[in-house]
């Protein structure tokens, strides 16, 4: 089922800001296992699992994915873009794009040839304003179809690689999107007393937005934050954490210590390998915008080893995914079984 | 309705750097009081003027201070260094008056750049025209903060002045709340403090008011010059309804609302993607659980620099947007 939702929610396009049209989707996969659902005012969309006592714990993990949109269509029939959230325009060049305009329009973005770009020119780094969209139709046509401020993503099938590796566009969240569903699917098993929200937040690509809104409605007690993490390449510092050995938790200034040993605790007593790094301030996710709400919620952040961040091979193992899920419901659990003053005290 | 080029200029020629709003805020008070059911000056030194109703809580926001420039050291010779209040770059300064609270006066002038060198703000300063130690001693302080000495200037159809941004805002909330159409929706006019080294008073008006809908005004810049800025906005193409910049993503319902409202008036506008830059509704729209947010943008040239250049009739364009979306 991990794999069905990560191959139908990679495959359509949900770029920031625009969650709302796919959205759908996550109700599909989501309300089997929740009591109820809204959309929020940013477009995070958040499921909850209703528990026994007063006690509300928010998972977080974004729905939005880096993209690009049209800025200007130009007289000859390209169209010049922008991204939405942080791209290496290398990792555009050579690639078809779908533009979301009155249709799906199938797209190209190509460079000029190698025999016409000057020496000295070589070894420079592309930048975004020097690539277009090709779509092959004339001006005149192309109005019609596409506006300012229509968007796309590249065009790309979610692949599966040897045993349970995959790989796609949009990992970068949706593999923690993917996680939130594995927990609600354990917890509708095993007891809980804590409210449960998933929220799959909006926006966080262009600035943790989404998370920002959603956490100021639910309010919650503990917040667990989910996202991808650097995944091991030849290419990597030697500490980045490897693909199939289990999710990655932080250890940082902004993340609650307590929570955090007892996250790792509860792995070590169910047998879930996991894996630590460290990073001092902030962890550039939700987890800022969560726990900097209201009076301020207590956070763990745990992340999906990635390799190729924000490109279109995006790689995980989807063992990591099953696996982060169900140690988090298992750390619920333990939770719901704790002295929450203790734990949550300095 | 014309252009009211008299209140334009007052506008522009008024001294309000962030932080130093003062001026504005009681020129702008005094210009709207007549018009509104309640102003009131929070504690950051936003003014908020209100329309009442009982219908959908609507907020606008446009912002008074504008960039500048902070005193951060006089020596011993009467030479000023200083730091930029809100984004400028340091090579369009060179050569410039400028003029401080006080109506004192100086020239921005440079150390030796040596050729294909940088300038960069530690290697500027200002010389205020004294030989007297003691009349600079007694006259600028670090902290004093001073604006581009402009003069406005009009043509049949474009304006340049200093702080369009958002002069062009203010103005254009300024001439809706006067001529506002009946309606029931509760109407926030807020005319904001610190966007430029920001959004700081947005935060705090739009945490008071909890709108239903929030709509900045604001500039944007354009694509028609030969500054290289690569977008689809021009100048004299009315109003510019933003789709995103790097604060805001425009909520879809806002974005359907502005263009609908725009097609049935006739009021003539055109999309806006900036690739740079923030309004007061990057920060309005993820006050509390969020708020739908979007903007009206005045198409400017030459932003951030003595002398910005923007077309009359899309500010009156932008004005008829305003009134629409106040009484829709």
């Amino acid at each position: 089922m991990l794999k069905e939702f990560l191959f139908e929610a990679c495959s359509n396009q949900f770029v920031s800001g625009f969650e709302y049209i796919n959205g759908y989707m996550l109700k599909k996969y989501f309300e089997p296992y929740t009591d109820s659902s809204e959309k929020d005012k940013i477009g995070s969309y958040i499921f909850k699992q209703n528990g026994t006592s007063d006690k509300k714990i928010m998972l977080a993990a974004h729905i939005d994915e880096i993209g690009l949109m049209v800025t200007k269509i130009l007289e000859d029939g390209f169209l010049s873009f922008t991204s939405v959230g942080g791209i290496n325009p290398a990792s555009l060049v050579a690639q078809d794009v779908i533009i979301y305009g009155k249709e799906k329009i199938f797209g190209v973005i190509g460079i000029k040839p190698p025999h016409v770009i000057p020496k000295n020119e070589r070894s420079k780094a592309l930048k975004i304003k020097d690539l277009y969209i090709d779509t092959g139709y004339s001006k005149e046509k192309l109005e019609n179809l596409v506006s300012i401020g229509d968007v796309a993503t590249i065009k790309r099938d979610p692949v599966s690689l040897q045993g349970s590796v995959i790989s796609s566009k949009a990992l970068d969240d949706k593999a923690c999107v993917a996680v939130m569903l594995e927990t609600a699917k354990e917890l509708n098993k095993i007891s809980h007393k804590s409210n449960i929200f998933y929220a799959a937040t909006a926006q966080e690509e262009t600035g943790c937005r989404g998370s920002s809104a959603a956490s100021y409605k639910i309010s919650p007690d503990i917040g667990i934050v989910l996202d991808v993490g650097f995944g091991m390449t030849p290419d990597m510092p030697p500490e980045t954490a490897c693909l199939g050995n289990g999710p990655v938790i932080a250890f940082g200034g902004r993340l609650n210590l307590k929570l955090t040993k007892k996250f790792i605790e509860v792995c070590h007593t169910y047998n879930y390998s996991i894996q630590c790094e460290a990073i001092p301030s902030d962890t550039g996710t939700d987890a800022e915008s969560v726990q900097i709400n209201r009076e301020g919620v207590p956070c763990i952040l745990l992340s999906i080893p990635l390799r190729y961040m924000h490109t279109s091979v995006e790689t995980i193992d989807v063992k990591d995914v099953e696996t982060t899920g169900r140690a988090i419901a298992r750390f619920i659990n333990e939770l719901d079984n704790s002295d929450w003053g203790e734990l949550l005290c300095f | 309705m014309n252009f009211n080029s008299e209140l334009m200029k007052k506008l522009s020629d008024c001294f309000s750097p962030s932080g130093r709003e003062k001026n504005m805020r009681e020129m702008i008070i005094n210009e709207i009081k007549t018009y509104t059911d309640e102003i009131k000056v929070d504690a950051l030194g936003n003014v908020i003027a209100r329309k009442k109703g009982n219908g959908k809580k609507i907020l606008f926001s446009a912002h008074m201070d504008q960039i500048g420039l902070i005193i951060t050291h006089v020596d011993d010779k009467g030479i000023l260094r200083f730091s930029n209040v809100g984004g400028i770059d340091p090579k369009n300064l060179a050569g410039l008056r400028m003029v401080f609270g006080n109506g004192l006066e100086g020239v921005v002038c440079s150390e030796e750049i040596k050729d294909g060198e940088k300038i960069a703000m530690s290697s500027l300063f200002i010389d205020v025209a004294s030989t007297s130690k003691e009349f600079v001693r007694n006259n600028f302080k670090a902290g004093d903060m001073c604006i581009f000495k402009t003069e406005y200037y009009e043509t049949e159809n474009c304006v340049i002045c200093r702080a369009a941004d958002d002069r062009t805002g203010c103005y254009i909330l300024i001439e809706a709340l006067k001529n506002q159409p009946a309606t029931d929706n509760d109407v926030y006019y807020v005319f904001s403090v610190q966007e430029e080294v920001g959004p700081i008073g947005a935060k705090t008006a739009g945490y008071r008011i909890n709108p239903d809908l929030a709509i900045a005004l604001d500039v944007t810049a354009t694509g028609d010059s030969e500054d290289g800025i690569k977008m689809d906005v021009k100048l004299g193409e009315g109003a510019a309804v933003k789709l995103m910049d790097k604060s805001l993503i425009t909520h879809p319902q806002i974005k359907d609302l502005l263009t609908q409202l725009a097609v049935e008036n006739n009021i003539k506008y055109q999309y806006e993607v900036l690739e740079f830059g923030g309004t007061d509704a990057g920060a309005i729209h993820l006050l509390r659980e969020g708020v739908p947010s979007g903007v009206i943008s005045i198409p400017t040239r030459n932003l951030h620099s003595s002398g910005e250049i923007f077309s009359k009739s899309d500010v009156l364009e932008c004005i008829k947007l305003v009134q629409e979306v106040a009484a829709k």
